[in-house]
């Protein structure tokens, strides 16, 4: 999808192959996304959990073939994925002003790593350069969404996380987390009853989305359904068990 | 002087589109305080972290505020009298008034437990806790021994309050763990640096509540109240009427692990129940169990009840709980500004005051990390971090940028020279205090003065322009620290003011002056 065809690149097209880049900041939606073949093993290595590997060899391919924007992204995805975002925003901000070079996905991870960053404002530049070249990526517009919420408008918001349901039909991962976060538009507006069929919905495509299940057992409380509260909370802390075993262990503090 | 705010603000007005100026004007005032003392500059293991605290209070009566600074590592805390009639100065009367406390101390809480019109010290510390009875404003003696409240744990903040409505100050002391200085705990892992160990992987403590018997005596309630469910790493609490009962109730803000709010069920024996969960004060919005260090109330939502601020790890968001008049907690932190912005720094104290006299109350939060490492590169956060302070507007907080990185704890709020507005003194874990005059332009606002001690008072504000506010009379619920003043400032022409006392008697007042100091008897 994002070949690169610049005349002058060390890439041939040709030989690119498709590897899928996870885009799940906040959840786990996914894009095919071409990579030149020389940086597979890059990647996988940070897939695999190994970034420190990954950089070592991303600098010496660097060295031989210049700081083109595959490279410096991978960089970016590399501290990215040990949730140090501000070492990621340096890389992806590299790799965008790759100008002769374009890789448009290195924006929509820029925009998380801000977004992580608490930097608003350079977030939603970020996710609105990236839409320029993909309008309807649904997973930059939820992350619109999440920012028009920290801004207190919640009709953008609630707007925003509709379209990403809308967009996302065949995508059950992005569908969940835009139906739960439209639910919690509804809640700010004490909504409650508006917000549980959002919150169920979201919770029947992804289990798995334990923020969700704790957002609908409270509403369920403020409802005065203890015994479905009581539920939802145990499944809430059965999947954040499953989603997130490193709240549980015993040396670190939470993030 | 060094200037260190002074900032344009954009607030767009949708009739006039006018952009204002933010009125808040800080200015850093140079003293003679001492440095504070926690341990080695660069902490080695968990129990130097927190730094030592501070309170704010009038000793002697004398209708100035003076300054207690606490100091660990066998450092002797300090007394600091206020003697800068309308500019701000302090001598060190430590040694004057008899006060010598030289051991691991941390925190500190004012309250007159002897109901005699002066305020009294009770410190925490890493072993056993003092209590400083205060004789006329002359001489302070420690009888943590005889009163039965030196207990041994690794104490944090403590607060005094009415927790049982008999009329005096009982005492709610938070503990953090057990913390052994000849085995302190491995090294840990965090963003994948090597840093201190703690607090998990090691053992709670519970939480101590003391009635108050009223002879100079104290017994070990905790049980009795029903605070003894559950261990935690409690760094701070927060005694006021959140229920609208009339009844004192407890927050408790834990480090890693849920919250605590134990609601005062009116029974005799008296009885607390914890209903964090169910009220959704337990966690964020989100079911997250957060790092609770710093805690503000204030009815930001103008609805009577107080409404909760907690600051927290970074790579987190501070959180503000808004009370509801059902007996739910909401997450209201993004709606208000209060979420991502906070992300990259670790907060301590935090308070709110209406800075800027215009009615509403601000948001004022010290940061710093707890590890030596931190940087942004390895920890998106650093070691030195700066204040944030937050201008109330009509629906949102807005920042206002503040100058310079420090590595702070412990702040308190008052008016320090007497000129209506609130000043700040902050410290630093084992660093220099800062005392930060506020130079705001405004008129003279209306002093309520309450003449005698009234934690947990409320009082409901009907302005002339028909606005409403309420506000409390609390020890301002700092990080191991105390801000108790019995004076309110009011910056609106008022048409009545309603006192709630803390026993759930009521007084009205109307026709009160539109400045100066109004006091109530």
């Amino acid at each position: 999808m994002y070949a690169n065809t610049h005349p002058n690149s060390i890439f041939k097209p040709l030989i690119c192959l498709v590897i899928l880049v996870f885009l799940g900041c906040e959840g786990t939606v996914s894009e095919q996304v071409k990579l030149h073949s020389s940086l597979k093993r890059h990647h996988v290595l940070i897939q695999e959990g190994n970034s420190g590997s990954a950089r070592v060899r991303l600098i010496q391919f660097m060295e031989l073939n210049g700081e083109t924007s595959h490279p410096l992204f991978l960089m970016g995805l590399s501290y990215h994925s040990e949730k140090k975002y501000a070492k990621a925003a340096e890389w992806f901000t590299k790799s965008t002003v790759a100008f002769e070079d374009p890789f448009p996905l290195a924006w929509h991870y820029l925009g998380w790593s801000q977004l992580y960053l608490g930097a608003i404002e350079g977030s939603q530049i970020s996710f609105e350069h990236y839409l320029r070249t993909n309008p309807d990526e649904p997973d930059s517009l939820f992350a619109l969404g999440l920012l028009a919420m920290e801004s207190g408008d919640l009709k953008k918001a609630e707007a925003i996380f509709n379209t990403v349901v809308r967009l996302a039909v065949t995508n059950n991962a992005i569908r969940a987390k835009a139906l739960a976060r439209w639910a919690d538009t509804l809640t700010e507006c004490n909504d409650w009853e508006a917000s549980l069929p959002k919150y169920k919905e979201a919770i029947e495509i992804n289990p798995d989305l334990y923020e969700a299940w704790f957002r609908y057992a409270k509403v369920l409380q403020r409802l005065g359904r203890a015994e479905e509260a009581d539920k939802a909370l145990v499944e809430f802390e059965h999947a954040r068990k499953r989603v997130r075993p490193d709240l549980y262990l015993q040396t670190r503090f939470p993030e | 002087m060094k200037r260190i705010a002074l900032v344009l603000v954009a607030v767009s007005c949708q009739e006039s589109q006018v952009q204002e100026q933010s009125k808040i004007v800080f200015t850093d005032v140079q003293t003679t305080i001492a440095p504070t003392v926690c341990g080695s500059e660069t902490p080695i293991s968990i129990i130097e972290v927190n730094g030592t605290g501070l309170a704010l209070f009038d000793f002697d009566n004398d209708d100035d505020l003076d300054l207690f600074v606490v100091n660990a590592s066998n450092n002797p805390c300090r007394l600091y009298e206020n003697v800068g009639e309308d500019s701000i100065a302090f001598i060190d009367v430590t040694e004057q008034l008899g006060i010598h406390i030289q051991r691991w101390a941390t925190g500190v809480a004012v309250g007159d437990i002897n109901g005699d019109g002066f305020e009294d010290l009770y410190i925490t510390c890493h072993g056993p806790n003092a209590l400083l009875l205060n004789h006329g404003g002359e001489i302070f003696e420690e009888v943590a021994e005889k009163a039965g409240v030196a207990d041994v744990g690794w104490g944090t903040s403590a607060r005094f309050g009415d927790l049982d409505g008999d009329g005096d100050m009982d005492l709610y002391v938070c503990n953090y763990l057990e913390f052994d200085f000849e085995n302190p705990p491995a090294i840990a892992v965090y963003k994948g640096q090597a840093v201190l160990g703690g607090p998990h992987g090691m053992t709670p403590e519970l939480d101590v509540v003391f009635e108050n018997k009223g002879d100079g005596i104290f017994r070990d309630a905790t049980k009795a109240w029903g605070f003894d469910s559950e261990p935690a790493f409690t760094l701070n609490a927060a005694i006021l009427d959140f229920t609208g009962d009339g009844l004192q109730d407890v927050f408790v803000g834990n480090d890693s692990m849920a919250n605590h709010l134990f609601i005062n069920t009116g029974e005799t024996p008296t009885r607390f129940e914890n209903r964090a969960v169910q009220t959704g004060s337990a966690t964020n919005g989100d079911g997250a169990m957060q790092a609770t260090m710093g805690i503000a109330v204030a009815d930001v939502n103008n609805n009577g009840r107080p409404d909760i601020f907690t600051t927290n790890f970074s790579s987190d968001t501070n959180t503000l709980l808004l009370n509801d008049a059902s007996g739910f907690f909401d997450d209201r932190t993004k709606r208000y500004g209060l979420g991502l912005l906070s992300r990259t720094l670790l907060g301590w104290t935090c308070g709110f005051h209406d800075f800027d006299l215009d009615g509403d109350e601000d948001l004022f939060i010290v940061n710093g990390h707890v590890y030596p490492n931190a940087t942004m590169e390895t920890m998106d956060s650093n070691r030195s971090q700066p204040v944030l302070l937050m201008e109330r507007t009509s629906t949102r907080f807005e920042q206002v940028p503040i100058l310079g990185e420090y590595r702070d704890r412990a702040a308190v709020f008052g008016d320090l020279d007497n000129d209506g507005d609130i000043d700040v003194i902050i410290a630093q874990r084992s660093g220099d205090i800062r005392v930060v005059r506020n130079d705001s332009q405004h008129p003279p606002p209306l002093t309520i003065a309450l003449e005698s001690s009234c934690l947990g008072a409320k009082l409901d504000v009907l302005y002339k322009d028909g606005s409403r506010a309420t506000r409390w009379i609390t020890d301002g619920f700092g990080f191991q620290s105390s801000s108790l003043s019995n004076r309110l400032v009011l910056a609106k022409p008022v048409a009545s003011l309603e006192v709630t006392w803390p026993d759930g008697k009521k007084q009205m007042y109307t026709h009160l002056p539109n400045a100066g100091i109004f006091t109530i008897h």
